[in-house]
């Protein structure tokens, strides 16, 4: 996949931004949806900037909560483009034109290529450049 | 009535400029209104700033870096100290800005002593299981439950699974201590209308009548008093589902709670079922109510297919 996300340039990875087990990807009007990949299969939780079709939410200020299961595992905020974890322990993770915002670490102005994944984000921590993990679905929709 | 904040529900990785999210604006102006007192435990308040700082110096730096490239280029520019731009919110000051009375709580010495204990032997709401011996969390919930024994009933506004978790359940009833996961729960608890709970109201609006005709005592004109745990299931033509707890007007001013379930297709209520269905707390009637209003509601047309179009492209299949 070769695209522009939060001024990094991806060129030839396979997912550009994993925030845990869930790739974050941007349309070309900025629009991002995200796609668990943590089961069997793919799973669409939102497509650009709304939640998919399937998932349960609820709508909150400025942005909606997603659930699984009944459990709210996470926001996200259209306008400012940020997803906040709530049950997935995860740091909060923000899209701009000019960066990624990953917690308190900024990405910005960067090239990733050849790679699994581009910018990866765990409970630990975070990986620029990594393989793609294990057991992950293939990111088919 | 106390309301006590853990950290969790205030956290934030980016620095706060102004004011804190619109939820706890409205929360805490709710709360003046009400005559509630915020309680930020000093452990939050200190948690709160630690994570701030972080913000604060990651953005400083990035500041320097980007005077340090200005002067590369040899471009002109009025340099503005940092500190004089960016500075470290105060949690208080953002709670007092709408007027609510808050207070920071200092843990008593029976406090840590308590809390140190059922940290130690893995006492309750401490997971047995866990290896982390977490005394922040067991200190605010001390916290939370003084002030509930010594108020008869408080809240504790935390996601922490110590807080939240069933093994807490019972001594959080026997003192009246209420536990809610986020501000918009506690904002649905003081009948505040959340966005969730206005959307439910559109889809009640078309169906009112139906409720009536189905024999249902409640006023003439729409009536409802609250809206709790509204959840949404979306469809490809928009919502395809709404399920929420629901308080209405009776008639003769009681009130009506509900379990309520929709099947929304293509913007048209063709399934509504009640259940659990309580007048002041006494079942009604019939235990359940199945109706097909075949009513049409309306929201914002869904754009799906151009969105997954566009999704699709992008993932190049």
């Amino acid at each position: 996949m070769n695209l522009k996300m939060g001024s990094q340039v991806f060129h030839d990875v396979q997912i550009p931004l994993l925030w845990g087990s869930r790739a974050v990807l941007q349309d070309n009007q900025g629009r991002l949806s995200l796609i668990d990949l943590g089961g069997d299969k793919a799973k669409l939780e939102i497509v650009g900037d709304k939640p998919a079709p399937g998932i349960e939410f609820t709508p909150v200020s400025d942005g909606f909560k997603i659930f699984n299961k009944g459990n709210p595992i996470y926001i996200y905020y259209p306008e400012e483009k940020r997803l906040s974890s709530i049950d997935l322990e995860l740091p909060e993770c923000q899209l701009s034109e000019w960066e990624i915002r990953v917690g308190s670490n900024v990405f910005s102005g960067n090239v990733i290529a050849g790679l699994g994944v581009g910018i990866a984000v765990t409970k630990d921590g975070f990986a620029m450049g990594a393989p793609l993990p294990p057991n992950l679905a293939k990111l088919v929709i | 009535m106390k309301i006590i904040l853990n950290s969790d529900i205030l956290f934030n990785t980016f620095l706060i400029k102004n004011n804190l999210s619109k939820n706890f604006q409205e929360l805490f102006s709710i709360c003046q209104k009400k005559g509630h007192v915020i309680i930020i435990p000093l452990t939050t308040l200190l948690e709160f700033d630690r994570a701030q700082l972080e913000s604060l110096n990651t953005k400083t730096l990035k500041l320097e870096k980007a005077y340090m490239l200005l002067e590369s280029l040899n471009i002109k520019f009025t340099r503005v100290e940092p500190p004089e731009v960016i500075k470290k919110p105060d949690l208080i000051e953002l709670v007092k800005k709408s007027g609510v009375e808050v207070r920071v709580e200092n843990p008593t010495n029976d406090d840590y002593l308590e809390a140190h204990k059922r940290a130690c032997l893995h006492e309750c709401p401490h997971a047995p299981e866990k290896k982390s011996d977490e005394m922040r969390d067991l200190i605010i919930w001390m916290i939370a439950l003084r002030y509930a024994q010594q108020d008869g009933n408080a809240i504790l506004i935390s996601r922490d699974e110590v807080h939240v978790n069933p093994r807490g359940d019972n001594e959080a009833n026997s003192v009246g201590l209420i536990r809610f996961k986020s501000e918009e729960e506690v904002l649905e608890y003081f009948e505040v209308e959340t966005p969730a709970g206005k959307l439910i109201k559109q889809l009640i609006k078309p169906i009112w009548e139906d409720l009536l005709k189905a024999g249902l005592p409640l006023n003439q004109d729409v009536s409802i008093v609250g809206v709790a745990q509204p959840r949404f299931i979306q469809g490809t033509e928009g919502i395809s589902n709404a399920y929420c707890l629901i308080r209405l007007r009776t008639f003769d001013g009681k009130m009506l709670k509900t379990n309520i379930a929709m099947k929304i297709d293509n913007n048209v209520i063709v399934e509504l079922e009640l259940s659990e269905i309580m007048i002041d707390e006494n079942p009604w009637d019939k235990k359940q109510l199945a109706l097909l209003p075949n009513k049409a509601i309306s929201l914002e047309k869904d754009d799906y297919k151009e969105r997954i179009d566009s999704l699709k492209e992008l993932i190049g299949e």
